[in-house]
């Protein structure tokens, strides 16, 4: 029986941040929290292939205690077992931090042979915990999957990268980082919505992973953030000047510096 | 103060991931680093060391000097043609191990975002990435000559300031376009040759197949992150299908307001608005479209609105980036032309 | 008191939510203009989610919800198609809530888990054309015969009628005993003799098959009676009780998907250079609009706890479905007019919750219905005295 753990998240709904295009201005409706959207997608990709190879898939979440909202959702979906890594000596941690967090919690709880995350997280937005991950576990990172298939020990991916599809063949364990764009998450049946809430959630803290103080939260993050401003979504309406040709132009050569266009 | 300066006085000189695209030119974003990075150098009196590997990487050598580097590290071999994360990172482990730079500069790109974070956990210090913007802070808290990153954060809704104090070096993923890259001559560039070396009987990933090129399959309207639609200033559905051809080259999808859908110039799966689809697209190019809430409602998501309308009051330039105000069938033609020609080229 | 809803009920809210918008929203529209069934995939999915089956017990395939949470289900269907949250309130309270109540072990094991996955959809028919809210007057009549009813009749405005595989059919065993001579019997499509008749051409829930359905010498076998053969009148009226808890929902849903959208359009159509929902006038109506509705679903809520609790619910129960159903109709009136001529046309979908909310205060008892059973209720109550 395989065994996977994903990776998850509990955020602010960031994207439903609802700003009034005249004015610039922000209201304060990201106040509800989600799962990480990547990560419902991670979950999918755990257990499609639970419905197709058999296998038990483990959730683990870093963060408060209000965060067994999205291990519950996990539970809905159809995980086996759930975990919490909460401890207030992580606070503040940064995504290098959190990654050694997770890294050394997922080698106290495994061997897995599969570890997924979520691409990019919608508050922090950095997209780096997949790779330091992979880094810290020593592990292959393998992204924008296509199709998946394995054969003993061995994972058969189809994916893309840059302009290339390429097939490849990786020895497991392996680390996969999913998106939105991989798959269809299914919807949770009802018996499980019923019955989420009341299965048990494994509890971790600082104590089970080992190390010290120094090296977690604030104190152990390397990047420190001095100071977060509200971005203006104000519309520029900047009017092109000239003839035809001349906007055309310069149309192109804006495409080209918001990296539409490609040189 | 003094004790932080102390702790880096090894590490100086601000290094530049000079990325290769399709192994054919040094990627536009890497010569718009040289170029930041040059100002940073000169503003910290350091050196700027252009870093590339790629296939035949002396070919790339007389561009990048035109950017002004104080060096470029090259090393070339058939195993360095793409970007690999299981042998990039070795080789610039020990070239920064080996000269430690204060700063590392990399372009946002997939190869950028896979090489950054890992070299970031292997020196165990702070990366910022998608930065939208790179200066030098004197702090009296945090020691002199820091670089300050920004980036943005909460999905675009917040832009972050955050700086790597206490870890060396300071790493930062840069967006392409948000610096300009400019040609200098005048300054000696050393150019040292890196010899290959790597044991790649190490790799656990192999290829089972000869890769195969593959442009992006069609998305429905919702997901598509570029958008041409048009209205009823088009006028005719002659101008209307040309909007399949500039979509085409762009990589995107068409749509329209009620007009297009109720005069049969197109399907009802392509409407937007109140009745029809709701996008959220990086791009959003409306030909002869007045604006209506109807249809406005379903696109204010998107990051960048362009609008061609002959009326230069009409609604949508309310919420345009960009208002052109021409014939939007003509201005259609006219922009296709020119992607054409730019392909060309 | 604790009005609020539990973590694992708003759980269900938010995915039934998604689900609804995700899934079965571009349905809709579709179902309604063109007087179809949803598709089998959707069907099926349906019964993936335990929708066929929200509160039978999980040995029959069932969620085991209980029924509040029964509600929230019901109502976020609704909001999207008031045509598919019918047909799934009717399926679930109707037909497949008695055979659980008033079946034998043999008939639940039978049909029970069919019905619960989806694998077949049920309904139950007791309205004939002579007979409506005078449903102790139907002509439908079950001879016995050895070892089998032989049932002959017709029936009228059978929900699911068109797509349904089995029925839950009041028929007489002995016209001159009025209403103990009434039995419930177990139909199957199948059986001979049993014929769908015209789909009915409905102003709304044209999504429903809603038709005619004929009954040619159907040989039922005795051990499809539900009940017992006197008891039958007594199930109708305890299976309603449950039913209008789930139209009371079905209205609810309705109602709300109308209110968010004139709501959502007041604040965005401007007139006199203002957005029309700061006009008093707009908003006293989204104001009256916002507290009915609310008003409905804590009276749904209140029933619904009620019955789980296992106590008397026939009054309050026929309470939530009167006030949820004048509301919707209210409510769907109001939020047309404040979209205007918009409003008027189909393009957009508010005329559809209109023409959808108006079978609320009409089927599974009439508004006037609901009132003679409180009325009944209150004279008993005061005649004490």
């Amino acid at each position: 029986m395989l065994s996977i753990i994903v990776c998850i998240k509990q955020v602010p709904d960031t994207q439903k941040a609802l700003f009034d295009p005249k004015t610039g201005i922000i209201g304060r409706n990201c106040a509800d929290n989600i799962m990480n959207p990547d990560d419902l997608h991670a979950i999918e990709m755990a257990l499609s292939i639970k419905d197709m190879y058999g296998a038990k898939i483990t959730t683990i979440t870093m963060g408060p205690p209000q965060a067994v909202d999205v291990l519950n959702e996990a539970y809905a979906l159809g995980v086996d077992n759930c975990v919490l890594i909460s401890d207030p000596r992580f606070a503040g941690s940064d995504s290098l931090i959190t990654s050694k967090v997770l890294s050394r919690a997922i080698t106290r709880l495994g061997p897995f042979d599969i570890i997924i995350t979520g691409c990019e997280a919608i508050d922090g937005n950095t997209a780096h915990v997949g790779f330091q991950l992979s880094e810290f576990l020593t592990i292959p990172l393998l992204t924008q999957i296509h199709n998946f298939q394995i054969n003993s020990g061995h994972a058969i991916i189809e994916r893309l990268y840059g302009h290339e599809y390429q097939k490849i063949q990786v020895r497991l364990p392996l680390l996969l980082a999913i998106s939105k764009n991989t798959n269809r998450v299914r919807i949770p049946r009802l018996y499980e919505l019923k019955t989420c809430t009341d299965r048990k959630i494994h509890m971790m803290t600082m104590d089970d992973i080992g190390g010290s103080d120094q090296e977690y939260g604030t104190a152990g993050s390397p990047t420190v953030v001095v100071d977060t401003e509200i971005f203006s979504h104000k519309r520029e309406r900047e009017v092109f000047a000239g003839d035809c040709s001349e906007k055309a132009d310069m149309l192109i050569h804006k495409l080209k510096k918001h990296n539409i266009l490609k040189y | 103060m003094a004790r932080v300066d102390n702790k880096f006085k090894d590490y100086k000189d601000v290094w530049v991931f000079t990325e290769i695209q399709d192994h054919e030119r040094v990627l536009e974003g890497a010569l718009e680093l040289l170029t930041k990075g040059r100002e940073i150098a000169d503003t910290l009196k350091v050196k700027l060391y252009a870093v590339v590997f790629a296939l035949e990487a002396e070919q790339y050598l007389s561009v990048i000097e035109r950017h002004a580097p104080d060096a470029i590290f090259y090393c070339s071999d058939k195993a360095l043609k793409h970007y690999d994360s299981q042998i990039f990172p070795e080789l610039y482990t020990r070239l920064i191990q080996k000269y430690k730079p204060s700063i590392v500069l990399f372009p946002s790109t997939e190869a950028g975002a896979d090489l950054a974070p890992r070299l970031a956990q292997r020196f165990s210090t702070g990366l910022t990435s998608h930065c939208t913007d790179l200066s030098i802070l004197d702090s009296h808290e945090h020691g002199r000559g820091i670089l300050v990153m920004k980036r943005p954060a909460y999905s675009g809704n917040a832009i972050a300031t955050v700086i790597c104090p206490r870890t060396r070096p300071q790493m930062a993923t840069v967006q392409q376009g948000v610096f300009e890259k400019k040609e200098t001559t005048g300054r000696k560039t050393e150019i040292r040759n890196i010899p290959f070396e790597f044991d790649l009987s190490k790799l656990r990933i192999s290829s089972l197949e000869a890769p195969v090129r593959w442009d992006k399959p069609k998305v429905p309207l919702e997901q598509a992150s570029i958008v041409v639609a048009g209205g009823r200033g088009l006028e005719t559905k002659r101008n209307f299908d040309r909007l399949y051809e500039l979509s085409e080259i762009l990589g995107g999808e068409v749509g329209a307001t009620r007009v297009p859908v109720f005069n049969n110039w197109c399907g009802e799966e392509r409407m937007i608005g109140q009745t029809g689809k709701t996008i959220h697209p990086r791009l959003y190019l409306a030909f002869g479209v007045s604006g209506q809430i109807q249809h406005t409602a379903s696109v204010v998501d998107s990051e960048i609105i362009v609008s061609i309308n002959t009326n230069k009051s009409a609604p949508i330039t309310e919420l345009s980036d960009y208002v052109i105000t021409e014939d939007a069938g003509t201005f259609l033609l006219c922009l296709i032309e020119h992607l054409k020609r730019e392909k060309r080229t | 008191m604790d009005l609020s809803l539990t973590k694992s009920q708003l759980m269900i809210q938010k995915n039934m939510r998604k689900f609804a918008t995700e899934v079965l929203d571009e349905w809709a529209n579709v179902l309604d203009r063109e007087s179809k069934p949803l598709p089998d995939e959707i069907v099926n999915e349906m019964g993936r989610l335990n929708i066929w089956g929200i509160q039978a017990p999980v040995e029959h395939g069932g969620a085991g919800l209980d029924t509040v949470s029964y509600a929230i289900v019901i109502e976020e269907l609704s909001r999207v198609s008031g045509s598919i949250g019918l047909g799934v309130t009717v399926h679930n309270s109707v037909c497949l809530a008695p055979l659980l109540k008033f079946g034998t072990p043999e008939q639940i094991e039978r049909y029970a888990p069919d019905l619960a996955s989806g694998r077949k959809i049920g309904g139950f028919t007791v309205t004939e054309p002579q007979a409506g809210s005078d449903a102790a007057s139907i002509q439908t009549t079950a001879v016995l015969d050895g070892d089998h009813y032989v049932l002959n009749g017709q029936k009228a405005f059978v929900t699911n009628g068109g797509i349904g595989d089995l029925f839950l059919t009041a028929a007489s065993v002995d016209l001159k005993k009025k209403i103990r001579g009434i039995a419930i019997f177990i139909v199957e499509k199948s059986m001979n003799g049993f014929e769908v008749g015209k789909i009915e051409d409905m102003m709304g829930m044209r999504g429903n098959m809603v038709s005619e359905l004929f009954f040619n010498n159907v040989s039922v076998p005795k051990g499809n009676v539900l009940g017992t053969p006197e008891e039958g009148f007594k199930i109708s009226m305890q299976t309603l009780d449950i039913g209008r808890i789930g139209i009371a929902a079905q209205a609810l849903g309705i109602g709300t998907a109308a209110y968010e959208a004139a709501a959502a359009y007041a604040m965005k159509r401007t007139q006199f250079d203002r957005p029309i929902g700061t006009f008093q006038a707009i908003s006293f109506m989204l104001a009256d609009m916002k507290t009915h509705l609310d008003a409905s679903r804590l009276l749904i809520y209140r029933a619904a706890d009620l019955k789980d609790r296992g106590l008397p619910y026939s009054t309050e129960s026929a309470m939530c479905k009167l006030y949820a159903s004048t509301t919707a109709m209210q409510v769907c009136l109001k939020a047309l007019q404040i979209f205007g001529g918009y409003g008027y046309v189909k393009d957009l979908p508010v005329e559809r919750f209109f023409r959808d909310a108006k079978i609320t205060e009409i089927y599974e008892g009439t508004s006037e219905v609901m009132k003679i059973i409180i009325g009944n209720e209150i004279i008993k109550e005061f005649s004490r005295f």
